[in-house]
């Protein structure tokens, strides 16, 4: 699967990713009217641009490299597998959004509504690591696990593993 | 590791395993267990490993044929597209490898924020793998630098002059970098020399990050810590057999799929 979208780069589309400004020469008399960096570091590039002071963007920049680092004492959680925590899931799939989010919007000019969206994805960001997944721990009522990893496959799928728990209380 | 009392069945075997235990390592790797209830999500380690390999193999070529001079890198990256035998293929693999790598790594890494797989007691297993994460970043941003096209050169001015944010020494941290007053030759020449050297630290850190994983053992889909020693059957090659599943799966799907959008706009025209 993963070798054919590959494949499909490299002999169908091979420049969509990179930039057409590449194609020229570089030339230090002539700035290019935007200058974005390669799609996979623009989220970073959103969160550094939406700070107007040059060292604070640097800084949160790093910041939201460091928070992924201390990830595993952020999260306060018990249970691993967010298949299990309701509410989690919902966080999860969010800030998936607010990621893809941030890396749209480094490609965009920064300025007006799109700066704006920037810094709104930014603050998001660090609360989904800081504020959300710390409270979470302590708030979240986790779905009741099966006793082994082979249950849920025997006894027909999740609801029916928490439906025979159920029964014998 | 389950596997420490292996013992070779040759004599010349056991010898050599007792000073340098590499037989027991082969055997390990042979038989390490994994949970028998990972989905197709576990297969972005290994995947990732190819990309990292494809990335090294692709990238020597490509040296071989590459000048790291501000006059000539340009030139010898469109001789590398055009005179090259296959060059064309090599450089586009190499550039569009660096974005599948990233594709598979943010994969790779949402997978264990869904699953919890950084939580105890697999903590270190998550910080290798983010060293990795701020190794590959420098790689790839000295990587596209390389062609010295004009994207590259002012990619490199603004992601250098963050530097330059640094109170008190940031000025000087940033002349440091460039080996001159702007972004120039000797700052090329660094580039290149540092792009060649991270993947060869990335690929021992990948070695890290693989054994810290075996020492815990995988995590899985449920997230609870498996038990019985039963359920930890089959080996590192049932991962590779569910790759080669879904792969073919998916490779007939898109096969069919194509032919549909292709007869599609044929009878259209």
């Amino acid at each position: 699967m993963f070798m054919i979208i590959f494949a499909g780069f490299v002999f169908f589309s091979p420049n969509v990713l990179g930039h057409s400004d590449n194609y020229i020469p570089a030339n230090p008399m002539v700035t290019p009217a935007h200058i974005v960096p390669e799609w996979y570091l623009l989220p970073f590039y959103a969160i550094l641009r939406s700070v107007p002071d040059k060292l604070g963007g640097v800084l949160l920049m790093f910041g939201a490299l460091f928070v992924l680092i201390i990830l595993p004492w952020l999260d306060t959680s018990k249970i691993r597998s967010a298949v299990f925590r309701p509410l989690y899931r919902q966080f999860f799939w969010i800030l998936v959004i607010d990621v893809l989010a941030l890396g749209y919007l480094g490609a965009m000019p920064a300025e007006g509504t799109y700066l704006f969206l920037a810094r709104v994805s930014t603050v998001y960001y660090f609360l989904h690591f800081l504020v959300i997944l710390p409270v979470l721990g302590f708030l979240e009522k986790t779905d009741p696990l099966p006793a082994s990893i082979s249950e849920p496959v025997l006894t027909g799928g999740l609801s029916t593993s928490a439906a025979k728990s159920d029964d014998i209380k | 590791m389950s596997d420490h009392n292996y013992v070779p069945e040759s004599k010349v075997g056991k010898w050599f395993n007792d000073r340098l235990p590499l037989l027991s390592l082969g055997a390990h790797l042979r038989e390490y267990p994994t949970p028998k209830n990972l989905n197709y999500w576990w297969t972005f380690g290994g995947i990732l490993t190819f990309c990292l390999i494809t990335q090294i193999v692709t990238g020597i070529v490509l040296a071989m044929h590459y000048v790291a001079h501000a006059d000539l890198a340009f030139e010898s990256v469109e001789k590398i597209m055009r005179d090259v035998n296959y060059g064309w293929l090599i450089r586009y693999i190499h550039s569009n490898g660096a974005s599948m790598f990233f594709l598979a790594v943010y994969i790779h890494i949402f997978r264990s924020l869904f699953y919890g797989s950084y939580k105890s007691p697999r903590e270190l297993i998550w910080i290798i793998g983010m060293i990795i994460y701020i190794l590959m970043m420098a790689a790839a941003f000295m990587g596209y630098v390389l062609p010295w096209g004009q994207m590259s050169f002012w990619g490199a001015t603004v992601i250098t002059n963050l530097f330059s944010a640094i109170p008190l020494v940031g000025e000087s941290i940033v002349t440091w970098l460039w080996g001159g007053y702007s972004v120039d030759n000797p700052t090329l020449n660094r580039f290149f020399s540092l792009h060649y050297l991270i993947p060869f630290l990335i690929l021992g850190l990948v070695v890290l990050h693989i054994w810290a994983l075996h020492v815990p053992g995988n995590n899985n889909p449920v997230g609870i810590d498996i038990k019985k020693t039963i359920e930890r059957y089959g080996s590192i090659s049932s991962i590779h057999n569910s790759e080669r599943y879904f792969c073919s799966i998916n490779v007939y799907d898109y096969f069919c799929r194509v032919c549909i959008f292709l007869s599609k706009c044929f009878r259209s025209l």
